[in-house]
């Protein structure tokens, strides 16, 4: 699976107006993960709430290219 | 309603007009937790967008739940049987928050299409760019 570091253009073009499609996949294998609509740029150390759970983000990167108003990121996590 | 779908890839390109009428054939449920949306193997017509909470996605094997992944604001569950009018490949139910959707019917979205087919193009170009996303997700869990 190809993803791209987030470089300091990208963290650059973090606008208030992106909707962030984020795939959220739990270090270790034993949880689906989830994927969420973000109206932020998520970075590692921050938390995040799915399945009754929190999870801290380790990790960020883009999947998929921006379209139009909407970034496409896959973020590593791991459960608190 | 406008302000959520918006938010939602599939409608991301749409004008406010075009927007509108989508606002038109959207349906508003409010669940609880645990919920069950729609059952793997069933026929269904519908396809459903998460407003608020999530939808726990998951597939059952020999009596025994598998969860795929749980799906938040803003995505979409249900739209393979949109598209190709197939059962249920998995079942799906609130999550334990509870969640609001929003439903969108087939024969309303299809005859919406036939009326607005720059509507019908731009949202079957996104609904295959939210597949390949999902189909990514699923490559990096199982990776």
């Amino acid at each position: 699976m190809v993803t791209k570091e987030l470089d300091q253009t990208d963290k650059q073009m973090a606008d208030e107006n992106i909707i962030y499609k984020v795939s959220y996949v739990v270090e270790g294998g034993n949880h689906p993960g989830a994927i969420i609509n973000e109206d932020h740029l998520p970075k590692p150390g921050d938390q995040v709430s799915f399945d009754g759970n929190t999870f801290v983000v380790t990790e960020v990167q883009e999947l998929m290219p921006p379209l139009g108003d909407f970034g496409f990121l896959h973020a590593s996590c791991k459960p608190i | 309603m406008k302000d959520l779908l918006k938010k939602v890839h599939i409608f991301s390109g749409l004008t406010d007009d075009e927007m509108d009428e989508i606002v038109g054939i959207c349906h508003t449920q409010i669940l609880t937790a645990d919920e069950m949306i729609v059952e793997q193997n069933s026929t269904g017509k519908d396809v459903y967008i998460v407003q608020d909470g999530s939808i726990e996605v998951f597939v059952t094997v020999d009596d025994v739940e598998r969860p795929i992944v749980f799906l938040g604001h803003g995505q979409l569950f249900g739209e393979m049987a949109l598209l190709d009018h197939g059962y249920r490949s998995a079942s799906g139910r609130a999550g334990a928050e509870g969640c609001t959707i929003v439903r969108v019917n087939n024969d309303e979205f299809t005859d919406l299409c036939a009326d607005h087919p720059s509507i019908g193009y731009s949202v079957m170009k996104h609904f295959a760019i939210d597949l390949a996303f999902k189909l990514r997700h699923m490559n990096l869990t199982n990776a």
